[in-house]
């Protein structure tokens, strides 16, 4: 049984000015009464503003909305990252969350030392990844690549490296930023029959995506946000439209 | 009362809410305003919808205390937590302290044993010279300088390592939920284990000078544990301060350097007389002789335990309440 629980969740992002990041203009504008520094203080920028979630076992969740409308920052909130300036979260269940897959390699390491890396940063002991790593390796098909260090990799070999760890995870609530569509089209092919396995294990599921296909493929509902609150929420063709619409676009302009 | 507002702009940033002429809307309205503490402070923080300058009526006094304690209270109980974890998680740590040494030696074909090697040199050729400048027995000299030297690279490494822990792990912190705690051990294993393995070199000056260990190097695994508890706070502490301030790392390194030169490390404490100011005021002092007297058979003197302890308690506290306080912020710097 899996849930999240977002109510009223509003998140402020720090932004701090240069200036602020040294030590010594710091103490400098400390010493002069802020009257030398110049580009200081910390501007908060509303990520969320009074998001209202509720997700249960089987929804299938697809997040829309330009770019900076949110989609990721919410991502972020739910996998636990960011935590919310205001507002209740509560997410029951194991989470997965891949919302940069390349990031968090280490270069030097070697293609297998990186399999085990990542396991058990994502929580899996060391015997949990022994019993899956030849199959880890059978899917990424890099062979004798596996065991020199993961610098020389091509981004495509990366990816599949990432991703064959990723999938081969065992999660109740999966959190994915733009799901992935690289390397050639063989491997796409077996990539897309091994993600609908993995999504369809988890118990629920939340995309961000820019492509309406992804959405329509996946999802069962749809988030539509913008500049950081929910403009709509509903079944996905209903709010594909609605993103389409002269309502939605312009409106969506910065402010 | 109407329904119409000459502030939409407030409206529209939601300080202010347009509740019409019906009674019960109104009523309901100022009520929940009243006794709902979030909807309150939802409110008055509103006031801006997208900037907002630090200082601008944050909180509208009332709530403020109540709420100031809560909020501490609870974010110390969720860094206790982190710590409790990160104990708990403690094979995770040694896990990517093993990997790290692993591939940081990877390229080097003598691997591990080319800097022992570097350093050994170093510290005979510094032996030999200084031994004759300060009119010493290079038997008493050298095995002061090579266990001193040793324990101060561990110090250092840990100090200069230490404003850049969270900046480097970056890609992690950002991209999954994980105890930040993890990297700091992560990295006070990873120095450890590197000085274990150095320490093969202490072994053999020992072995050269025949100084056998007696009964007081079992004080080296408390002098040992306290030195490594001091060195948590400083690198968590660190650590958050550069995240924030990102010229703590030369300011830190330079600091380094200087603390190299006025630590008793290719000096011996008793040539600038036991009680003098340069080795009181210095925390190094008492580091050392905690970890340094033991292999050399001297009992470490009883202020060193009070003092260095005195630090990490008074430490711990400031760091873990600076960490309480910006544990959910460290993410939104790196």
């Amino acid at each position: 049984m899996a849930r999240i629980s977002v109510e009223d969740v509003t998140l402020y992002f720090p932004i701090i000015g240069a200036g602020d990041r040294s030590v010594k203009n710091t103490l400098l504008s400390f010493a002069t009464g802020g009257k030398i520094t110049r580009n200081s203080g910390t501007m908060l920028v509303t990520g969320l503003d009074k998001i209202n979630l509720q997700l249960k076992d089987g929804d299938r969740l697809g997040l829309i909305g330009h770019n900076g409308a949110g989609k990721s920052t919410l991502l972020k909130v739910l996998a636990g990252i960011y935590s919310p300036t205001l507002g209740n979260l509560e997410v029951e269940g194991r989470i997965v969350s891949t919302l940069n897959i390349t990031l968090g390699f280490e270069h030097e390491a070697t293609g297998y030392e990186n399999i085990y890396l990542r396991g058990r940063l994502l929580g899996l002991t060391m015997r949990e990844i022994e019993a899956r790593i030849d199959e880890i390796a059978e899917f990424t098909e890099l062979g004798k690549y596996l065991d020199l260090p993961v610098r020389v990799y091509s981004s495509g070999m990366l990816m599949r490296l990432a991703f064959a760890v990723m999938t081969s995870l065992e999660s109740e609530i999966l959190l994915m930023d733009e799901v992935i569509g690289t390397g050639d089209a063989r491997f796409i092919h077996k990539a897309e029959a091994r993600l609908d396995e993995f999504m369809n294990r988890a118990k629920i599921m939340v995309i961000a995506s820019h492509s309406d296909e992804v959405i329509k493929d996946f999802c069962n509902q749809a988030l539509l946000l913008k500049n950081g609150s929910i403009f709509a929420q509903g079944e996905v063709d209903e709010i594909l439209d609605l993103y389409e619409s002269d309502e939605y676009q312009n409106q969506s302009e910065l402010t | 009362m109407r329904d119409t507002t000459e502030r939409p702009d407030a409206v529209e940033a939601g300080t202010v809410k347009l509740v019409g002429t019906s009674f019960e809307k109104t009523v309901s309205e100022v009520s929940e305003l009243l006794n709902s503490e979030s909807y309150y402070q939802h409110m008055s923080q509103a006031h801006n919808r997208l900037w907002r300058r630090p200082g601008q009526s944050k909180d509208c006094g009332l709530f403020k205390f109540n709420k100031y304690r809560r909020l501490m209270k609870n974010r110390v109980k969720l860094a206790l937590e982190d710590m409790l974890d990160v104990i708990k998680s403690s094979q995770l740590c040694l896990f990517l302290a093993w990997f790290d040494i692993r591939v940081r030696y990877r390229r080097s074909k003598l691997g591990p044993f080319w800097i022992t090697i570097s350093m050994a040199i170093f510290i005979i050729a510094l032996g030999v010279v200084y031994s004759k400048l300060f009119k010493m027995p290079s038997a008493e000299y050298l095995p002061n300088l090579a266990t001193g030297y040793l324990f101060w690279t561990m110090i250092a490494t840990t100090l200069i390592e230490s404003p850049t822990i969270f900046i480097e792990n970056g890609a992690y912190l950002k991209d999954m939920k994980i105890n930040q705690l993890v990297f700091i051990f992560r990295a006070l294993a990873r120095n450890t284990i590197i000085f274990l393995h150095n320490a093969a070199f202490i072994a053999c000056v020992c072995i050269y000078y025949q100084i056998w260990p007696k009964w007081p190097v079992l004080l080296l695994i408390p002098g040992m544990a306290l030195v490594i508890l001091n060195l948590f706070w400083i690198t968590l502490l660190f650590g958050i301060l550069g995240a924030r301030y990102r010229d703590l790392a030369p300011i830190i390194q330079s600091l380094v350097q200087v603390l190299f030169f006025v630590s008793p490390i290719t000096w011996l404490p008793k040539l600038v007389g036991a009680d003098s100011w340069v080795l009181k005021l210095n925390p190094i002092t008492y580091f050392l002789d905690l970890t340094r007297s033991p292999v050399l058979n001297q009992t470490p003197e009883p202020c060193s335990w009070i003092i260095a302890s005195g630090i990490c308690i008074l430490g711990l506290a400031v760091s873990m309440v600076l960490y309480a306080y910006k544990r959910d912020r460290i993410v939104y710097w790196i």
